[in-house]
């Protein structure tokens, strides 16, 4: 095995689960920094990692990590770090006992792997909480721990599925920072999300992944693009809809404005303006809102209108 | 084998910290109760009720350490570490099964202590092997129906072991629970104790086979 192998290089790569296809004729060469895996949940963001992991075997094709197999070879999966979707861990453990366990684990020696632990739980700022029980943490907590164990034998390939689920937005600002010091550090980082400003606040180079295929890869900002075409609704709960909609109707980028009991729904091709235009009528005008949400902040509707699904 | 032996310090301090382990200890005390009150009047039902026991405490320990893990997606940690899956197994056995052997062996003990002296040496052997073969059957049944393993595996006791074990037919031969009784000389004199551990071991080292298999072929 090369020690200058690249750390991903996959082709045509697929995973069935009996019938069910998990992933379809990937191919694709990682170099390095942070790549972000954007798709619906079922899109086979987290199937795509375990296979890089080393927890599942391609079905078809071939995927090397750092010129060897993930699923077969000890020394390849020494190099990985891996922080699993799911929120389950060993839950009656301390954080610092569970991210010593699992620094063991990976290779690093006893004696070290204390040590390994509180740098890791540092750098996830968890030392505070590092002797409490898992099973009292707050999900964010429990994300940062998760971080901690994926990181915590140094590992050049960091893999992190949907790390910002259930957090709160403090700790979401926060580990993005840290996940970016990950890549700072020179490692290679690969994270899956469904939300695409969580993918966007960390890197600008994304793989789309929609039913097991990957539909777009390359700059997030050609993405967002094709994304923001989609018409985007935003709904806003207040007590004056009305004077929302006479500040806002006369710009370019609104498509229809329609009207809810106490709520205003507007559709518009320039979301990011709306947004501002809509905080601009709110403060002007001594607006109340008790909501404000987007129907289609859900990547199934745009990628069902990219594929052409929704036209 | 480093790896099994990290598993089996955590395994053990999880089971510390875990309520299931003070359920094993409880049951497997029980049988002291029967000893209490019938005291010389046992006979060899006694050794009977302590396989009973361990039927019961070893497929909640193996349930609440290794079936929970799978069904909880937390060998995900461990299969993406860079260890062998086999070493997952021995890592949980380690830790569970010197711990339901040891509930088990001191609860004999104290019940032959109660009921007229030291039980003899082969009796503590036999329920040594049945520690390890008991949750051995637990582990594999867990890796092949992680969610029902628990009850799965004392439904298999209680429905088909038992029964067999105490029916005049050849296939008796692959009852665990018949064997343990076998291997202890209880049951069939010391003459038979010999093919009692002989088959214990090739019961065990079969369910070992089939863990091992599909723990290879599990994906979480």
């Amino acid at each position: 095995m090369s020690g200058v192998s690249a750390p991903l290089v996959a082709e045509s790569c697929s995973k069935w689960y009996g019938h069910v296809l998990g992933l379809a004729d990937f191919t694709y060469t990682l170099t390095g920094g942070i790549v972000g895996l954007l798709g619906p949940n079922g899109a086979g963001k987290s199937t795509l990692i375990k296979l890089i992991a080393g927890l599942h075997a391609p079905s078809r094709g071939t995927l090397k990590v750092f010129g060897g197999d993930p699923f077969r070879d000890e020394e390849v999966r020494r190099r990985i770090g891996y922080a699993p979707e799911h929120e389950k861990t060993w839950d009656e453990l301390t954080a610092r006992e569970l991210v010593t366990a699992m620094a063991e684990l990976a290779g690093v020696p006893r004696a070290n792997a204390a040590a390994a632990a509180t740098t890791a739980l540092g750098a996830m700022n968890m030392l505070d909480a590092a002797d409490r029980r898992v099973r009292g943490f707050s999900k964010g907590m429990r994300q940062r721990t998760k971080l901690a164990t994926a990181i915590a034998h140094d590992p050049q390939l960091v893999l992190l599925d949907e790390p910002l689920t259930g957090v709160d937005p403090i700790a979401r600002v926060d580990i993005i920072e840290r996940i970016r010091a990950l890549a700072s550090a020179g490692k290679t980082v690969i994270v899956s999300s469904h939300v695409l400003y969580e993918i966007e606040a960390l890197t600008s180079e994304i793989l789309v992944i929609h039913r097991g295929q990957v539909l777009a890869e390359g700059n997030v900002y050609e993405i967002r693009r094709l994304i923001d075409r989609h018409p985007h609704r935003i709904r806003v709960e207040c007590d004056k809809p009305r004077a929302i909609a006479s500040a806002i109707a006369g710009a370019d980028h609104i498509a229809r404005i329609s009207f809810e009991p106490r709520a205003i729904l507007v559709e518009t091709r320039d979301p990011d303006r709306c947004y501002d235009e809509i905080a601009a009528a709110v403060l002007d005008g001594g607006i109340d809102v008790t909501d404000l949400a987007s129907p289609d902040n859900n990547l199934g509707a745009v990628f069902e209108y990219l594929t052409g699904g929704g036209r | 084998m480093n790896a099994a032996f990290v598993l089996a310090r955590i395994t053990l301090k999880r089971l510390v910290r875990g309520r299931v382990i003070w359920i094993a200890l409880a049951i497997s005390m029980l049988p002291i109760l029967y000893a209490l009150v019938m005291r010389r009047h046992a006979g060899s039902e006694l050794f009977g009720f302590e396989i009973a026991a361990l039927g019961a405490t070893c497929p909640m320990l193996v349930g609440a350490t290794l079936g929970d893990e799978i069904e909880d997606r937390t060998l995900t940690y461990l299969w993406s570490r860079p260890i062998k899956r086999w070493a997952v197994l021995v890592g949980k056995l380690l830790a569970i099964i010197p711990l339901a052997a040891a509930f088990s062996i001191t609860s004999w003990l104290l019940c032959s202590l109660l009921v007229g002296g030291m039980p003899p040496l082969v009796t503590i052997l036999a329920l040594a092997l049945c520690a390890k073969t008991l949750a051995l059957l637990a582990a594999t049944i867990s890796t092949l129906a992680p969610k029902h393993g628990l009850a799965i595996a004392i439904s298999y006791l209680l429905f088909f072991d038992f029964p067999l074990g105490g029916m005049p037919v050849s296939l008796r031969i692959v009852s665990i629970t018949r064997q343990v009784g076998v291997a202890s000389s209880l049951w069939n004199g010391m003459d038979h104790a010999l093919g009692g551990f002989i088959a214990l071991v090739v019961i065990a080292t079969v369910l070992w086979l089939v863990a091992l298999w599909r723990l290879r072929k599990l994906e979480t």
